[in-house]
């Protein structure tokens, strides 16, 4: 009797684990994980960071393994669930030996890098931080910069100053109406 | 109206710094595989194990030599706790570096260059 009520106790438990655990993957990559799951286990954080460090060059498991100093399955896991988040991809064909890249349209791994530049700023009390920003939104925004003038210059047929001058005395006038002076 | 461009602007071309291969001092100029390595390294609190930092050099093709070819006080090699420890002294230095071969920060403007490298 005793045994059976167990062995009952057991298998309930089991059940209870299973249905847990089908519950945790279905809210799998939803809000209910702090940060979508990007910072996850200790070894997926390590391999996070080696990606961060050096987003330009491709990785075998066999190199994050080096960098990381952890054991191959655990850093293939970890580049797994990196996979699943969609900031690195496998670009080799051949599928025992594949080869990750960093995806750089992934906005997270962006600011991944700005966040280890805040850390170096914390360590130092230096501001790298605000250096990178402003070097990110330099490369990123140039090309608006670059014409967006010149092109409003042209269509009205005047100069840049007088085009310039114009918004400036109608961001005056709005500045009085709204203050009401 | 260039001048005008210019001034909105505002940017250095740090492609230009590192035009010569060989600085005033005639010591040989880093490329682009040492910026790398350089960026590497800062993005990582400025210092990690002299056997990691084998490893990456490895990684990207280069030499152990490498570490002993950057300008003096650029990179150091410290020991701690019986460790040996590669720390980065001129946090500036590498910095204009990794604007020079434009490794600096990540951005999806590169995602084309980077696509074509592979091919």
């Amino acid at each position: 009797m005793v045994n059976i009520d167990v062995t009952k106790k057991c298998s309930d438990m089991v059940v209870k684990r299973k249905q847990r655990e089908g519950s945790g993957r279905a809210v799998e990559g939803m809000a209910d994980v702090p940060f979508e799951g990007l910072f996850g286990s200790l070894s997926q954080q390590r391999v996070l960071q080696e990606l961060v460090a050096d987003p330009y060059s491709t990785y075998t498991p066999r190199d994050l393994t080096e960098l990381t100093e952890l054991t191959e399955p655990t850093v293939r896991e970890a580049v797994a669930a990196m996979v699943r988040l969609g900031i690195v991809r496998n670009i080799s064909r051949r599928r025992m030996r594949p080869v990750y890249q960093v995806n750089s349209d992934s906005k997270r791994m962006v600011a991944l890098m700005f966040l280890s530049y805040a850390a170096l700023d914390d360590n130092c009390g230096e501001d790298h931080l605000g250096d990178a920003v402003k070097y990110y939104y330099e490369t990123t925004h140039s090309s608006y910069l670059e014409f967006e003038p010149v092109g409003v210059a042209g269509v009205v047929g005047d100069s840049y100053q007088d085009v310039a001058g114009r918004s400036f005395s109608a961001d005056q006038r709005y500045v009085v109406a709204a203050v009401g002076v | 109206m260039s001048s005008i461009r210019l001034h909105v602007l505002g940017r250095v071309n740090y492609r230009e710094l590192v035009s010569d291969s060989v600085d005033r001092k005639g010591n040989a100029r880093p490329g682009k595989k040492e910026a790398l390595f350089v960026a590497w390294l800062k993005r990582n609190s400025g210092g990690r194990k002299l056997s990691v930092c084998v490893a990456k050099l490895r990684q990207l093709g280069l030499e152990e030599d490498t570490l002993s070819s950057f300008p003096s006080g650029g990179i150091s090699i410290q020991r701690q706790y019986g460790e040996r420890f590669v720390c980065l002294e001129d946090r500036r230095w590498a910095d204009e570096l990794a604007k020079a071969y434009d490794v600096k920060v990540l951005h999806h403007a590169q995602h084309f260059k980077m696509k074509k490298e592979l091919l």
